[in-house]
């Protein structure tokens, strides 16, 4: 029985890790740069969403709809006007310039909201749902089936339509690309916008589990590293799978020693896989495969 | 190969003499006026920002291997002094090697197998430990039944002569700048320079290229261990929320990236500007959030637009010549 209540609850914050890791992760695959700015655009997100609730009562899920899109064109005019400009040069150059720009996000969302701690609390904020004996709160659930919804539907958008394997191509290789007459410019600025809105409504769903100050995201942003590492990088369900894993660690870690250690499993993890095993889980497989 | 050695080593001494300088300058301030604590304050942090500055520049700078966690060292040191002045009730400024060899010793641990790592992934790794350090110094502070770190609650500690301690870190910063100055100048600079323009020809080259950024990394480490040391003895009181934040491992990347990275003097203009908006905007705004604003917006205008900071700003406004503020001295010839 412990067992099944140490997955159930696993398997939900892997939801809540995934949804905010798959920005990360597509941001990372198109353009080979690591998005430090990601937990600025979940807290950008995660405001959004709290002054829509609390002016005119939109629920978080719904307001999705208005904080995705502009987080896209938040992410494609960063990129546009910022990341491209760098492209050529070495790729901690534009990490230094991410992290330049999640400080300025953090800072001015200090300036506009103040340091208190906000919340969205909706009415069933408080309710739970028995799934086979184990007590889930049903917000947890809705984060957990949106990260869900967004995985299938993003896979179906990236094998799917045209846009979306133009994103994977230039994953793989990007001269292949422009020989084949991809425009990898726009595919690029579309694919960090879709990154960025990705992470908005990580942000927007977060509200229903987490309280949140203008510093929102940076815990969650190291072990989104952790997860996109251990998933291979590039690999959207390899994402959703690292979630479940980090998660279960911590979950174990927990249980067998202090609670306060939590946040140590997912630093040790990245730094045991980042040295073991750079490629993550994928490359593990492949390496599997292979032999 | 030789020639451009001993052409480095000959601007070396020039570096070397301003160092000297300026530390027999700042070192006059409390003889000058004993009762100036306010400008005493004040240059005891802008001492204090260059030397952590300069010696994340010997990894980020000259090796081009960001890294995100230098709080972790810092706090190391600071915490070594603490230990063994509260605890053990030794001279905190005769700790100081001790606190700067154990921040030494502890990046060697953790840079070994993060060093492998290559760029990005690296300064990944580094956020990584910087904040496994801070969690471990707030929760493991019961070692063999000895009190050690105090958690959460912090490490008071009794009062220190101030004067002696602005001295020390005076010394300190002279030997961190004589430091730098020499590492550019010689072989291990020049690898480090050949890691940070491209880490696979170097080792082609016959660079060890994994010993030396760990050399570098413990090098960086050592420096900032001493100037956590220092803190220790001046402030009287250790958190570990504060020692091992994040947000003094970003102002300890800022400092020279804004200043300018890689270059000898660019940790010192940015540990000044650094000092400066720190203690001014903030009293006159009174947000502490203006800074960050401020620095992020300084972060992403140096990148796009003056890769060599406020050295490079300087040379192009006239004020010192470019050859200063270039990191290799204005060379084309390596």
């Amino acid at each position: 029985m412990r067992l099944i209540e140490a997955l159930v609850s696993a398997l939900l914050v892997a939801g809540l890790y995934a949804s905010s890791s798959y920005g990360l992760a597509l941001i990372y695959g198109v353009m080979k740069i690591i998005n430090l700015a990601n937990a600025g655009t979940m807290m950008l997100g995660a405001f959004m969403t709290w002054v829509l609730w609390q002016w005119i009562g939109i629920d978080p899920v719904i307001s999705v709809i208005l904080v995705a899109p502009t987080c896209f064109v938040l992410g494609a005019l960063i990129e546009i006007l910022l990341v491209r400009r760098v492209s050529g040069q070495a790729p901690i150059v534009s990490l230094l310039l991410l992290f330049g720009v999640w400080l300025v996000m953090e800072s001015a969302a200090y300036l506009i909201f103040g340091g208190e701690t906000r919340g969205v609390v909706p009415a069933y904020s408080q309710a739970t749902l028995d799934v086979g004996g184990v007590i889930v709160p049903v917000t947890r659930l809705v984060v957990f089936l949106a990260s869900i919804v967004i995985l299938v539907g993003l896979e179906l958008f990236l094998r799917r339509s045209f846009l979306g394997r133009a994103i994977r191509a230039l994953a793989q290789d990007r001269e292949a690309c422009a020989l084949a007459g991809i425009d990898t410019r726009r595919v690029g600025t579309l694919a960090f916008g879709l990154g960025t809105a990705l992470a908005g409504t990580a942000g927007a769903l977060l509200t229903l589990v987490f309280s949140f100050d203008p510093d929102f995201g940076r815990v969650l942003q190291l072990k989104s590293f952790t997860i996109i590492v251990l998933g291979g990088l590039e690999s959207i369900p390899g994402v959703a799978f690292a979630s479940f894993l980090l998660a279960l660690a911590e979950n174990l870690t927990v249980t067998l020693s202090k609670p306060a250690l939590e946040n140590l499993v997912s630093f040790v993890v990245l730094v045991v896989v980042l040295v073991v095993m750079p490629g993550g889980l994928a490359a593990l497989l492949r390496r599997r495969r292979l032999a | 190969m030789s020639a451009r050695l001993a052409q480095l080593a000959r601007s070396s001494w020039i570096h070397l003499a301003a160092v000297v300088i300026i530390g027999l300058v700042v070192a006059a301030v409390p003889i000058i006026d004993a009762r100036s604590f306010n400008l005493q304050r004040v240059a005891f942090f802008v001492l204090w920002y260059a030397i952590l500055a300069g010696a994340w520049n010997i990894i980020g700078g000259y090796a081009g291997q960001i890294s995100f966690g230098h709080s972790a060292f810092l706090g190391m040191g600071a915490y070594t002094t603490g230990i063994l002045w509260y605890t053990f009730h030794f001279d905190p400024l005769l700790t100081l090697p001790v606190a700067a060899l154990i921040a030494a010793l502890y990046s060697i641990l953790v840079g070994a197998p993060t060093l492998r790592l290559r760029g990005p992934y690296f300064a990944i790794a580094t956020i990584g430990v910087g904040e496994a350090t801070r969690l471990i110094a707030v929760n493991v502070d019961d070692i063999l039944g000895i009190k050690l770190t105090h958690g959460v609650t912090g490490l008071p500690l009794p009062s220190y002569d101030a004067e002696t301690v602005y001295f020390a870190t005076v010394v300190v910063f002279v030997i961190a700048m004589a430091v730098t100055i020499w590492i550019r100048a010689g072989r291990f600079g020049l690898g480090l320079f050949a890691i940070n323009m491209d880490r696979d020809a170097a080792e082609t080259a016959g660079v060890p290229t994994a010993r030396l950024q760990v050399i570098a990394l413990a090098v960086s480490a050592f420096l900032c261990g001493a100037a956590g040391s220092l803190y220790a003895a001046r402030q009287q009181y250790l958190d570990p929320s504060t020692m091992f934040s994040f947000n003094i491992s970003i102002a300890i990347v800022l400092m020279p990236v804004v200043g300018g990275i890689g270059t000898i003097w660019g940790p010192v203009f940015g540990a000044i500007l650094y000092s400066a908006v720190q203690d001014q905007i903030t009293s006159l705004v009174r947000n502490p959030f203006v800074p960050t604003l401020i620095y992020g917006v300084l972060l992403v205008v140096i990148v796009m637009f003056e890769p060599l900071g406020i050295g490079g700003l300087l040379s192009r406004l006239g004020v010192v010549g470019r050859k200063l503020v270039m990191p290799r001295g204005g060379d084309a010839d390596v």
